[in-house]
């Protein structure tokens, strides 16, 4: 089923398209996956998935370009790269920076895709044992991933989450078929579309942004320099590019933390364990490998719990498991038992978009380098009308088009008011299975609560909600102190 | 028509760095803007939109038990947001201490480019309003002219004056796509009312 060349296609198309998104300041991964969703409504659910997977795998590596060539990170997780890569750059070895950044980014994405497919199977068939109470634990404890995601202020976090549990409850409720908040409207009795939402949240906001920001003053672009990175260089890093790999599988796995923290947690290692830990930070080779494994460590990884599960690590995991719905196919258990087909050609597929980043970024790391030259007063329109088409492609109704611009206005003002549209989404996305498997769970066990807490599966996912709030309570309260105590 | 610059500040005088008073207040107004709304569809919208079967025996079972808890919720997290906004503000500082909460010039630069000044809101205003103008036209011109119509006012407030490239590129992508989603993926696109 994988060797269809439509799929190579789309392995390889998805990772282009990834670094060059990834490789614009203000474009995310999330923002590239969500840009591409609609285009990928007729192709198989495998080469569709592949195609989105290509995307996020080439948007990592892609945020370090110009994190070495600008000093701004293309994507958030490529922010400690910039600590190392950018003066390498300074010093005239930009291509020997990238070209440690694209190697990096292979192995670690190997190492990743490869704990996925031994590790997936397992966990799947460990989850067979869930029912709705046992479900309804999983997500309860996935839903404190939104403290993960909710940035500078827990508190805005938690009200942006339970801004996206209240817009996933508008259309018909699901056991009795009841409208709920649609206002006699026949489009909202069909409740709001994923894509629009997912649309109009990540991409106008930072449209209608930069409208206000002073347009035509251009960074600086290194040039790549002459020199190049030697196996020797390479070798003497590999320790710590298996190091930053692990990290990355270990955090990816967990849901919630993403590739930013990876890639810091990595680069902290690498300086512990250096010889020379002072030259980290003005220039170390060391230092950029360490980044870009860490982060890239994540990518395979995050596939894990939304495989097996079906709960999404992050927001392009919640992106892909729209994607996956989107093509009938529910994550989860289930899958790996009526869609194995799918779940192996997904395996090999990722597999070779490690080849694919290997390829693209070796023939186009001088064409990718001046991606930052590229104005964004041409950038920004287009994907409005790449948004417009694409939202109205999902279900071919205008009206999504309206949602879509109305939550972008919502997205602005979250944006005003430092609220994280990450928790809506996931949120969003978590909010009906949530409150699906809590009512079939009563209607099983004719209204008592009880069943919350009949096997032991449902203690494990409860007690680790409770450890998960509490440490993340504690996290906060000593930040605070810290804070404090620094002023 | 010229649009003001970006930078331009809102009123008359040297701007002002927003404080971290300034924040609080947004705050403030975040908390209690989130407090009213949820209370509003507490006992308003919740009541009046969600239709409630009679056979249902159990509450928890009610189309409305989950929109209702996660009403609390958001009044519990708004009056949260408010109080601590609050206690922040009136946490007394001893003699010759610094602000609790005082920013690092890093922060204060971030706060300063995020400061709506009367260009933004001027220019964020109007991209706002022409994306729904694009929204509005397309239901009279059709997807593909009116994103050709619609793509280059956006180029241009963009601060883009470059007209020999903009209408081109607006007519391939608008082209470009329309022969995706037309002829690839077969969706019949909006032609508009004036055309059908």
């Amino acid at each position: 089923m994988f060797s269809h060349p439509q799929n190579y296609l789309a392995i390889f198309l998805g990772v282009g398209i990834g670094i060059f998104i990834g490789a614009i300041p203000g474009f995310t991964g999330a923002m590239g996956v969500a840009l591409a969703l609609p285009f990928t409504f007729y192709l198989h659910p495998i080469t569709a998935i592949l195609f989105l997977v290509g995307i996020y795998k080439g948007a990592i590596y892609g945020g370090s370009i110009t994190a070495i060539l600008i000093k701004t990170p293309g994507t958030p997780a490529a922010a400690c790269t910039v600590l190392d890569g950018y003066p390498m750059a300074k010093k005239g070895q930009a291509g020997k920076a990238l070209g440690m950044a694209l190697y990096a980014s292979v192995v670690a994405d190997f190492v990743s895709n490869l704990s996925l497919i031994l590790l997936a199977a397992p966990i799947a068939s460990f989850a067979l044992r869930f029912g709705p109470p046992e479900f309804f634990a999983l997500i309860t404890f996935s839903l404190t991933i939104i403290a993960g995601v909710s940035g500078k202020s827990l508190i805005k976090g938690i009200i942006a989450g339970g801004l996206g549990l209240i817009a996933a409850t508008i259309g018909l409720d699901s056991v009795y078929g009841s409208t709920r908040f649609a206002f006699e409207s026949v489009n909202l009795m069909g409740g709001l579309n994923f894509i629009p939402v997912l649309i109009g949240l990540f991409a106008i906001p930072e449209i209608l942004n930069e409208f206000g920001k002073r347009q035509g003053v251009r960074p600086k672009v290194f040039d790549l320099g002459q020199q190049r990175l030697r196996l020797s260089e390479f070798k003497r890093s590999l320790k710590t590019i298996i190091r930053g790999s692990i990290i990355g599988v270990i955090i990816g796995a967990i849901p919630g933390i993403g590739g930013a923290p990876a890639a810091f947690l990595s680069y902290n290692e690498a300086k512990r364990g250096s010889k020379h830990p002072d030259t980290f930070g003005q220039g170390e080779i060391e230092g950029v490998a360490a980044a870009e494994s860490g982060n890239n460590g994540v990518c395979g990884a995050t596939l894990i719990p939304l495989l097996t599960l079906g709960v999404p690590g992050d927001v392009i995991t919640a992106i892909l498991l729209g994607a996956f719905m989107i093509h009938d196919l529910k994550p989860g258990p289930i899958l790996f038992q009526k869609n194995i087909d799918v779940i192996y050609g997904i395996f090999v597929g990722i597999m070779l978009s490690s080849i694919a980043m290997l390829i693209i970024g070796k023939f186009s790391i001088r064409l990718f380098s001046r991606i930052g030259k590229v104005p964004v007063s041409f950038l920004f329109p287009a994907v409005l009308v790449l948004c417009v088409y694409g939202t109205y492609a999902v279900d071919n109704k205008m009206f999504d088009i309206l949602v879509m611009l109305v939550m972008g206005l919502i997205g602005y003002f979250m944006l005003l008011f430092e609220i994280p549209p990450a928790p809506f989404l996931i949120a969003f996305i978590l909010g009906p299975m949530f409150e699906d498997n809590m009512r079939r769970s009563l209607l099983l066990s004719k209204g008592d609560p009880v069943i919350f807490f009949r096997t032991a599966i449902c203690w494990v996912f409860l007690g680790l909600t409770v450890l998960s709030i509490w440490l993340i309570v504690q996290r906060n309260l000593r930040g605070r102190k810290e804070t404090r105590g620094s002023s | 028509m010229k649009f003001p610059r970006a930078s331009e500040p809102l009123g008359p005088g040297a701007p002002t760095p927003i404080s971290c008073m300034h924040q609080r207040l947004k705050d403030i107004g975040l908390g209690v803007g989130i407090i009213g709304f949820f209370l509003f569809t507490l006992f308003i919208l919740i009541p009046a939109e969600i239709f409630v079967p009679s056979s249902i025996k159990y509450r928890a079972l009610s189309p409305a038990f989950f929109p209702r808890i996660v009403s609390i919720l958001m009044v519990f997290l708004g009056t949260i947001l408010v109080l601590q906004s609050f206690l922040v503000t009136s946490r007394p500082t001893k003699e010759g201490e610094k602000e609790p909460e005082s920013v690092s010039d890093e922060e204060e630069i971030e706060a300063l480019s995020r400061r709506p000044t009367k260009g933004k809101i001027i220019r964020i205003g109007a991209g706002a309003g022409l994306m729904f103008l694009y929204y509005g036209l397309i239901h009279i011109f059709g997807i593909v002219l009116t994103s050709i119509l619609m793509m280059p006012l956006f180029i241009w407030l963009y601060d883009e004056r470059r007209w020999k490239l903009m209408f081109p590129l607006s007519v391939l992508l608008a082209f470009s796509l329309y022969y995706f989603f037309a002829k690839v993926a077969l969706i019949s696109l909006p032609k508009g009312s004036l055309f059908q």
